[in-house]
C-alpha cells in the first residue's frame, strides 16, 4: 500500500477525527457502547497528555496579586496559554504568605530567602505560570513591559484604577503599543464611579455585593450572615472575567481589535443573588437569609443527624462535625415517600402541594420532623435508608470524604502531580471536562523570579549582561 | 470593658463577638476562676459583669495577661478556656514549635526545609522591610541614611 | 426614567399579611451624583492628577456608552435545553449577554423554574402584560437575552425537529440526567455526526460518569444544587462553628443562600465552551463534548482544602464570618448590622489599629503591645483571630456601619458594610455603575435586575436586552427561520403535542 504523506486520521488521534465511529485505540464501535462507557473514554483522564491544548500560542501577562486576577491567568494557563506572572522583585505576591492558620507552606519562595516558604493560599491561582519580576516604578520598567505586551494576547491587572496609567502602562497607552491586546482590570469597585479608589477583597465583595445578605441562618433563628468558604467571589469573578476575555478573543478574530474589560467583583456577587433584585424592585420585598433550607423547593436542604460514623476519630471534624446530610425530595412522590419513611404521613397530608411545602412555617415543621427522625441515626444510616428507598440524599463531605471518594479520582478531578520544584502535591485537575482539549495542571507555582532568564533572555532576547545590570539596579 | 473583660486579677478574657452577641449567663474568668454574670443584647452590655458564686455556663475562648508580657491561656485549656472544634489537629503547629516536614500525607517527599530560626520571631512567619523602619521620617528620607534601599544595592539580611 | 410616576415615596404601612408588603418601590430613591460632580475641577485627586484617565474611562468604558457597540459573540447560536438547574441558565445568559443568539428549548409545560416562587408565594409572580401569564422572579432574572421555544423532546417528532435545529447550532447546553439525550438519539455522539462543529456542554452536580454520577430518585426527581456543594466539602467548611455560635442558633455547616454551585459550574462551563470555540475557530474546526459539574467546579474554588489535607491531613473547619488565612479579614457585628474590615499587611493592620485607638485606646493597646500579634503571618493563628476580632467588635458595637466605613476609608482601609438587598440597590456607587439596573421589558414592564459583570468594556460590552421570556414566545420566529416551519405546520405540530402555538 502506498504510504500517505499526511494521514488525516492517524491512529490514536483524538482530535481530528470526530465523529468517532471507532475507538482510535481498540477499534471498538463507539456508537454501540453504553453511554457511560462512551463518556469514560471521551473524558479519560489517562489520555490527558495525549490531547492538544485549546489555547496553544496564546500569551497572557498577569500583573496580578491575590486570587481574583491571577485566576484569569491560571485558567488560561490550564488551557494551554503561556502565562507570565509579573511580581515585585523580592517581595512577590502578598498571597504567597497566606496560609490557613499559618500552617502549610512549601519551600522555597525565592533563592535569596531559602528559609521562607510560600503558603498554600497561593495554590491554584498561579499554576502553569512563568514567574518574572519587574519593579514598575523603575524608569526602565516601561520599555520592558511594552516589549512583553507587544507579543501578548491579553493581560490582567488589579492595581487601583489609574495606577498603571500613571506608570505609563495603562490601557490608553498599551492599546497604541498593541491594538490586539485584551486588557482586563479586575477589582472591587471598578474604574469609574464615586468609590472607584476603594480597595477590595473577596470578603468585601461578598459583604457589599449581596451574597452575605442571603447566606446563613435567619436572624430569627439567632443566625448571622455567613461567609462563603474560601473566597468564592475572587475565584468566580476571575472566571467571569475570563469569559469576557475569551469572548473578546472571538471578536478580535474578525476585527483584529482587543478590548478593555473593567470587571468589578462586587458586581459578580450581585449577579449571584437570584431573584433578590426583581423581587425587591417589583414588590419591595427584601430577600433574607434562609439557612440550610431552600426558598424555592422543599424538601431540599441539609439536616443534622444524631451522630457521625466515626465518633472515636481524634479529629473533631470527623468525630463531631461529619454528621450532616443533604436531603432532596421536593417532588410530590418523593416527598410522600419521605414522609412515610420518617413516620410522619400527617406531614404529607398537610403539605401535599409543592407550594404549601415551601412556605416558611411548613419548612420549619418538616425539617424539624426530619431532624427528629434522624437524631438517633448516624450519617451513613440516614443516607442509606433514604437511598435504599430510592430518594436522593447525599452526605455532607469533609475533605477526608472527598479524598476518599473514588468518584473524583476516577474522573481525574483529584490528582497527584509531581511538581518539578515542590514534589508531590495534590491538586484539583481538570475542573471542566473537555473531550478534545482538557485543561491540565503542570506545576503549582515557582519561586519569585524563577523564570526571569527564560522570559527576558530566551523570549525577549535581552542579553544577559543587560539583565544583570537590571537585576543589580533592583528592577527585576 | 465588655468583650474583653479585664478582671481585677489582671487577666483579660476575650468574649468572642458572635457567641456573646445575644447572651445571658455566667462566664468564668480564665485567670482566677471567679464567675460573673453578663447580659448582652445585640452586642450591648445591659447587665454585668456582676460577680456571682455559682457554676459558670460558659468559658471564654482565650485570655491573656498584659501585665505578664501577654502570657496567654490558649484555646481549649482544660477548665480555663473552652475548646474549639475548628482547631486544627495539632495545636503546636501554630503556636511556635518548629515542624520539619519533608513528606506529605501519603508519605512522599515534598519540598520543605526547617522553619525560621527562633530569633526571627514566631515560627514560619516572614518579616517585612517596613516593620524594621523604626527611625523617624526625616531620618528615613534622608539620602545619607545608610539603611535606605537604593536601586542597585541589596541590603544584607541580618 | 420618568420620575413623576413614582412620586409616592416612603409609605408607612402596617404589615399584617404578605400582600401588604407588595408595594412597588421607586428606584433609585436617591440619584447618584453626576459625573460632572465626581470629576469636577476642584476634586483634585493625586491618583488621577489631570483627570485624563477618569475621562477616558467615563467616555469609553461606562456602561451607558455600551449602546450601539458591537457584540462579542455575534452570530453564535446556542441551544439551551437546560431546565431546573441554574448552571445552564447562567452559561446561557452570559453567552446571551455577550451577543450570542440563545434559544431556550423548553418542554411544553415550560421549565419548572418558571413556577418556583420564593416560599411558594404566587403573589411574587411577574405577569405578562399581554397575557397575564405568571412567571417566577427567578426565571426572569436568570434567563436574560434568551428566546423561548417549546419543543417536546419526548416525542419522536420533537427530536427530529431538534436534530434539524442542532444543525445550525454552535453550542448546545443540556442538563438532563446522564444519558437521557443519548438515549433519545440527540446526544453528543449522534449530533456530532450531523454537526461536527457542535460544542456540546452538559451540566450537572456530580458527573455523567463515575461511581457517584448524577442519578434520579425512583420517581424521577433530579439532583439539584446543593448536592454538588455538599459533595465538594463546601458545606462542611461554610458556616459558623458550634464554638462561636451554638448549633441551635445556626452553628452548623451552612449552604449558600443562592445556588452558587450551579453558578460556578455555569461559569466554568462557559469558560470551557469559549476555549473550545477558540480551538474550533483557530485550529480544528471541530466541536467537542464538555462536562461541568457543581461539585468539581466548586472544588476548584476550595483550592487548597484538599491539597492541605494531602499535605498533612488537615481538614478545614468552618469559621463563620472570619477567615483562617488572613487577619484582619472578616465581618463582625456592629451597631446596626455587620461590618467587614480587611487589612492584612502591617501597613493596613496598624491603620486599622489607629482608627480603633481613637475611641478604644485600651483595646488597641491589647493588640498593639502583644508580641504575638506583631508578625503578619503569626496573626492568622486562631488566638490571633479571636483576640483581634473581639477587640474590633468591641469598637464596632458603638459604631454604625456608615460611621465605621467612613472612619476606615479615611485611612484607605478596605472596609465595607454587609449590605442588605435594598441597600445594595440604593448604594450610590452601584447605581452609578449600573451593577443593578432597571430593564424595561416588553412583557413584564420595569424589572430591577443585577447587571452583567461584563457590562463595562471598551469594545464589546455585555448588555441585557430583555429578561426571561413568556413560554414559547418565539416559536413562530425560530421555527420559521431555522426550519422553514410556518404557522400551518406549527398548528399541526401543536395538535400532536410536539410544540405549542399561540392560540391552540
Amino acid at each position: 500500500m502506498e504510504k500517505k504523506v499526511w494521514d488525516p486520521s492517524p491512529p490514536g488521534s483524538w482530535s481530528f477525527d470526530p465523529p468517532r465511529d471507532k475507538d482510535p485505540v481498540t477499534g471498538e464501535d463507539m456508537e454501540k457502547i453504553p453511554f457511560e462507557e462512551y463518556c469514560r473514554r471521551m473524558f479519560d483522564p489517562d489520555k490527558l497528555w495525549e490531547k492538544p491544548e485549546a489555547l496553544k500560542g496564546w500569551r497572557h501577562i498577569s500583573s496580578t496579586m491575590y486570587i481574583l486576577s491571577p485566576h484569569v491567568g491560571a485558567t488560561l494557563g490550564e488551557f494551554g496559554a503561556e502565562v507570565i506572572k509579573v511580581e515585585m522583585p523580592k517581595l512577590g505576591d502578598p498571597m504567597r504568605h497566606t496560609s490557613p492558620f499559618n500552617e502549610a507552606y512549601l519551600w522555597p519562595e525565592t533563592d535569596h530567602r531559602p528559609q521562607v516558604g510560600t503558603g498554600m493560599g497561593f495554590l491554584h491561582a498561579n499554576d502553569n505560570k512563568y514567574f518574572i519580576t519587574l519593579d514598575y516604578h523603575a524608569p526602565e520598567a516601561k520599555e520592558l513591559y511594552y516589549d512583553l505586551i507587544r507579543i501578548s494576547d491579553s493581560m490582567a491587572e488589579c492595581y487601583r484604577p489609574g495606577t498603571f496609567y500613571r506608570w505609563g502602562i495603562g490601557y490608553p497607552q498599551l492599546k497604541e503599543v498593541n491594538p490586539r491586546l485584551i486588557y482586563i482590570y479586575l477589582g472591587g469597585f471598578g474604574n469609574y464611579g464615586p468609590r472607584r479608589y476603594g480597595g477590595s477583597y473577596d470578603i468585601l465583595g461578598q459583604a457589599v455585593g449581596g451574597l452575605a445578605a442571603i447566606t446563613g441562618w435567619h436572624e430569627d433563628f439567632g443566625g448571622h450572615p455567613t461567609k462563603q468558604t474560601n473566597w468564592l467571589i475572587d475565584w468566580y469573578s476571575g472566571l467571569t472575567g475570563l469569559i469576557g476575555v475569551l469572548a473578546a478573543a472571538h471578536y478580535r478574530r474578525k476585527t483584529g481589535l482587543g478590548t478593555f474589560i473593567d470587571l468589578s467583583q462586587i458586581s459578580c456577587s450581585t449577579r449571584a443573588t437570584g431573584y433578590a433584585f426583581p423581587l425587591y424592585g417589583r414588590f419591595g420585598v427584601v430577600r433574607q437569609r434562609w439557612g440550610n433550607w431552600d426558598t424555592l423547593l422543599s424538601v431540599h436542604g441539609i439536616i443534622m443527624t444524631g451522630r457521625t460514623d466515626d465518633p472515636e476519630h481524634p479529629n473533631p471534624q470527623i468525630s463531631v462535625e461529619s454528621r450532616y446530610v443533604m436531603v432532596s425530595a421536593f417532588q410530590d412522590d418523593d416527598f410522600r415517600e419521605l414522609c412515610y419513611i420518617i413516620g410522619r404521613p400527617d406531614l404529607w397530608e398537610k403539605y401535599s402541594s409543592a407550594r404549601e411545602r415551601v412556605k416558611p412555617e411548613a419548612q420549619i415543621e418538616i425539617y424539624r420532623a426530619l431532624e427528629e427522625w434522624a437524631s438517633d441515626k448516624s450519617r451513613s444510616e440516614v443516607v442509606e435508608i433514604l437511598n435504599n428507598a430510592g430518594l436522593i440524599a447525599v452526605p455532607v463531605f469533609s475533605a477526608k470524604d472527598v479524598y476518599e471518594c473514588e468518584h473524583f479520582w476516577e474522573r481525574g478531578t483529584l490528582r497527584w502531580i509531581d511538581d518539578p520544584i515542590f514534589g508531590d502535591v495534590l491538586v484539583h485537575g481538570a475542573t471542566v471536562k473537555m473531550s478534545e482539549t482538557p485543561p491540565r495542571v503542570k506545576w503549582v507555582w515557582r519561586p519569585i523570579g524563577a523564570d526571569n532568564i527564560r522570559i527576558y533572555h530566551e523570549l525577549l532576547g535581552y542579553p544577559l549582561p543587560k539583565l544583570k545590570e537590571l537585576w543589580e539596579k533592583g528592577v527585576i | 470593658m465588655v468583650y474583653y473583660w479585664e478582671h481585677e486579677c489582671g487577666w483579660v478574657n476575650y468574649l468572642d463577638p458572635y457567641y456573646f452577641w445575644n447572651f445571658e449567663g455566667k462566664v468564668k474568668c480564665a485567670g482566677c476562676d471567679r464567675v460573673a454574670r453578663f447580659k448582652f443584647v445585640n452586642g450591648m452590655l445591659l447587665e454585668g459583669p456582676t460577680e456571682v458564686d455559682e457554676e459558670a455556663d460558659v468559658l471564654p475562648l482565650y485570655a491573656d495577661n498584659p501585665n505578664r508580657g501577654y502570657e496567654a491561656i490558649k484555646v481549649g485549656t482544660e477548665g480555663k478556656t473552652r475548646p474549639f472544634y475548628g482547631l486544627m489537629r495539632d495545636p503546636s503547629t501554630y503556636t511556635g514549635k518548629a515542624r520539619i516536614r519533608t513528606e506529605n500525607f501519603r508519605g512522599k517527599f515534598i519540598r520543605a526545609t526547617p522553619n525560621q530560626p527562633k530569633k526571627a520571631g514566631v515560627i514560619e512567619s516572614r518579616r517585612f522591610a517596613w516593620i524594621d523602619r523604626t527611625k523617624s521620617k526625616d531620618v528615613w528620607e534622608n539620602d545619607d541614611y545608610p539603611g535606605k534601599p537604593v536601586y542597585g544595592k541589596f541590603r544584607k539580611e541580618e | 426614567m420618568s420620575d413623576e410616576k413614582y412620586e409616592e415615596k416612603y409609605v408607612e404601612l402596617e404589615i399584617n399579611d404578605v400582600k401588604d408588603t407588595l408595594l412597588p418601590r421607586p428606584w433609585p430613591v436617591t440619584e447618584p451624583r453626576k459625573r460632572e460632580e465626581l470629576y469636577a475641577p476642584w476634586v483634585k485627586d493625586p491618583r488621577d492628577p489631570d483627570g485624563s484617565y477618569g475621562e477616558f474611562v467615563e467616555e469609553n468604558i461606562h456602561y451607558k456608552k455600551a449602546v450601539g457597540k458591537p457584540w462579542a459573540l455575534d452570530g453564535i447560536i446556542v441551544l439551551d435545553c437546560t431546565v431546573m438547574g441554574m448552571a445552564g441558565a447562567i452559561a446561557a445568559s452570559y453567552l446571551g449577554e455577550l451577543g450570542a443568539t440563545v434559544i431556550k428549548v423548553e418542554p411544553i409545560e415550560g421549565d419548572p423554574q418558571r413556577y418556583w416562587y420564593p416560599f411558594g408565594r404566587e403573589e411574587y409572580a411577574f405577569e405578562d402584560i399581554y397575557t397575564g401569564e405568571k412567571v417566577s422572579p427567578t426565571f426572569i432574572h436568570e434567563h436574560r437575552n434568551e428566546y423561548s421555544i417549546t419543543l417536546n423532546l419526548e416525542t419522536e417528532k420533537g427530536r427530529e425537529i431538534f436534530k434539524r435545529l442542532a444543525v445550525h447550532a454552535d453550542i448546545i447546553l443540556e442538563n438532563y440526567p446522564p444519558g437521557t439525550f443519548d438515549e433519545w438519539g440527540i446526544g453528543y455522539r449522534q449530533l456530532s455526526r450531523i454537526n461536527p462543529r457542535l460544542i456540546y456542554a452538559w451540566f450537572g452536580q456530580l458527573g455523567q460518569w463515575g461511581s457517584m454520577k448524577d442519578r434520579t430518585s425512583k420517581y424521577g426527581q433530579w439532583m439539584l444544587d446543593p448536592v454538588g456543594l455538599s459533595a465538594s466539602e463546601y458545606v462542611h467548611s461554610t458556616g459558623f462553628p458550634a464554638d462561636l455560635l451554638p448549633r441551635e442558633f445556626g452553628g452548623n455547616p451552612t449552604r449558600s443562600g443562592e445556588w452558587v454551585g450551579d453558578i460556578v459550574a455555569g461559569v466554568w462551563g462557559t469558560v470551557g465552551i469559549l476555549a473550545a470555540l477558540y480551538y474550533r475557530e483557530n485550529v480544528s474546526g471541530r466541536g467537542q463534548f464538555i462536562e461541568a459539574t457543581s461539585a468539581e467546579s466548586y472544588m476548584e474554588i476550595l483550592d487548597f482544602n484538599i491539597s492541605w489535607y494531602a499535605y498533612d491531613g488537615s481538614i478545614k473547619a468552618r469559621i463563620g464570618g472570619w477567615d483562617p488565612n488572613l487577619n484582619q479579614y472578616a465581618w463582625n457585628p456592629c451597631k446596626d448590622g455587620y461590618m467587614m474590615i480587611g487589612g492584612q499587611s502591617d501597613r493596613l493592620w496598624y491603620r486599622i489599629l489607629q482608627v480603633i485607638a481613637q475611641e478604644d485606646p485600651e483595646g488597641a493597646r491589647l493588640i498593639a503591645e502583644d508580641p504575638f500579634l506583631k508578625e503578619m503571618a503569626a496573626r492568622n493563628a486562631l488566638e490571633g483571630l479571636i483576640k483581634t476580632y473581639t477587640v474590633t467588635a468591641h469598637w464596632l458595637v458603638n459604631n454604625t456601619r456608615a460611621e465605621a466605613e467612613a472612619k476606615m476609608n479615611a485611612r484607605e482601609v478596605a472596609a465595607a458594610p454587609v449590605l442588605m438587598i435594598d441597600e445594595i440597590a440604593e448604594y450610590e456607587h452601584f447605581v452609578y455603575r449600573g451593577h443593578v439596573i432597571e430593564v424595561m421589558d416588553e412583557h413584564y414592564g420595569r424589572v430591577l435586575v443585577s447587571n452583567s459583570p461584563l457590562a463595562h468594556q471598551h469594545r464589546t460590552p455585555a448588555r441585557i436586552k430583555w429578561v426571561g421570556r413568556p413560554l414559547g414566545l418565539d416559536n413562530g420566529e425560530i421555527f420559521a427561520r431555522y426550519l422553514g416551519i410556518g404557522p400551518e405546520e406549527m398548528k399541526k405540530l401543536a395538535r400532536e403535542g410536539v410544540t405549542t402555538w399561540y392560540h391552540e
